[in-house]
């Protein structure tokens, strides 16, 4: 029995510290995705913790023989889909607020090793979150596991609970329309590079 | 070849051997379609993971704290309005016996004896109106009738009797 699994068996026993162990582990990877689905870090904290509190709450429900980190990055991801869902008109106002430039502007930091990189890279990523945001709230949850987390498409089916061929025809719909996004922002930026590399587990 | 093929290794995502990768970056200098998937796959893949600000799981114990806070004061208040609640039943339930405790025992006994009888009585008397109507309608109604009544009630239990034991060998069979 490795590591998570004593925590896990713990925290299924009532022991705090253990289930403090697993968010201590387990926080990058389901903040980012909130962050991912979510746009805003304030948003992203908020639907993080909540996805604990959830998956602390369900934890006599988590079969074993699942992985945790599937299971808890379901939740997330389930949680993220339902607020989108939930505030999709106020969303549709902020963005077209977005629209004016009334967004505060992230300077580059002067400090950095290479401002002008890092400058570039800031706006890609900018890019990327404005391509998201396009997206459907279930088909934005199934690229993030697909990009960030390496999931399957089986994986990806059964955290969102979709068929393997529903998931394949909306991360196909997504990537067109992510593509069409970024081309649409900048033809030129996004040119042929070597990714960061690992995933987020 | 065509152009859905090298889309469709795009957009599936597709492990490619080193001849395919060959044909595929040459179509991609002439087709710009492709060109911007294949710029936005490597766009996702090369997207870095966003980390939480420092004390996350401080915060989180903090949350939990406060939401068993309030599930603990959820539980009180549900305990008092339950028991509330019990005790308006109770009440409600007590209420047409409080008169009687106001009695004294001399004229408990004795309304609890008129009760009794007063209870006999109404069986007594639905009993015998219950043999009258029976009498009458003996002498109305005739003898292939009683038949026919008693035969449909014999072929209704028979009926039910062997449907009853269909559900068993069913319920045995699926288990």
């Amino acid at each position: 029995m490795n590591d998570e699994q004593t925590w896990i068996l713990q925290a299924q026993q009532g022991n705090d510290e253990a289930f403090t162990r697993l968010v201590e582990h387990y926080q990058t990877p389901v903040f980012n995705l909130c962050y991912r689905m979510l746009g805003e870090p304030e948003l992203a904290e908020d639907a993080a913790q909540e996805s604990f509190l959830r998956a602390y709450q369900n934890l006599s429900r988590y079969d074993r023989q699942r992985p945790f980190a599937t299971w808890l990055l379901s939740i997330a991801a389930h949680h993220c889909i339902d607020r989108l869902r939930r505030r999709r008109f106020v969303i549709f106002s902020l963005d077209s607020e977005r629209e004016d430039d009334d967004r505060p502007t992230e300077l580059p930091d002067m400090d950095a090793i290479n401002p002008e990189q890092e400058a570039i890279r800031r706006e890609e990523q900018e890019g990327i979150q404005a391509a998201l945001r396009g997206l459907d709230a279930t088909d934005r949850a199934a690229i993030v596991l697909r990009y960030w987390y390496d999931f399957s498409e089986v994986e990806i089916a059964g955290s969102l609970n979709l068929t393997v061929s529903a998931v394949k025809s909306r991360l196909h719909r997504a990537r067109k329309s992510v593509a069409r996004l970024l081309t649409a922002q900048s033809p030129e930026t996004y040119v042929e590079r070597m990714p960061y590399g690992s995933p987020a587990l | 070849m065509v152009h859905q093929h090298y889309e469709q290794w795009l957009l599936n995502d597709e492990r490619l051997t080193l001849e395919q990768e060959r044909d595929l970056r040459i179509h991609l200098r002439s087709c710009p379609d492709c060109a911007a998937l294949a710029r936005a796959n490597l766009a996702l893949r090369a997207a870095p993971v966003v980390a939480p600000s420092q004390g996350f799981a401080l915060r989180f114990q903090e949350r939990l704290a406060a939401q068993r806070k309030i599930q603990r004061r959820r539980s009180v208040i549900g305990i008092f309005l339950l028991g509330l609640a019990g005790m308006g039943a109770l009440t409600l339930v007590l209420l047409p016996f409080l008169p009687y405790l106001t009695l004294e025992p001399e004229q408990l006994f004795t309304l609890w004896v008129s009760n009794l009888v007063y209870i006999a009585i109404v069986i007594r008397t639905m009993s015998a109106v219950g043999l009258t109507l029976l009498n009458v309608a003996g002498a109305f109604i005739p003898d292939y009738a009683w038949i026919v009544a008693l035969a449909l009630f014999f072929g209704l239990s028979f009926g039910l009797k062997a449907s009853a034991r269909r559900v068993g060998q069913f319920a045995k069979s699926a288990a």
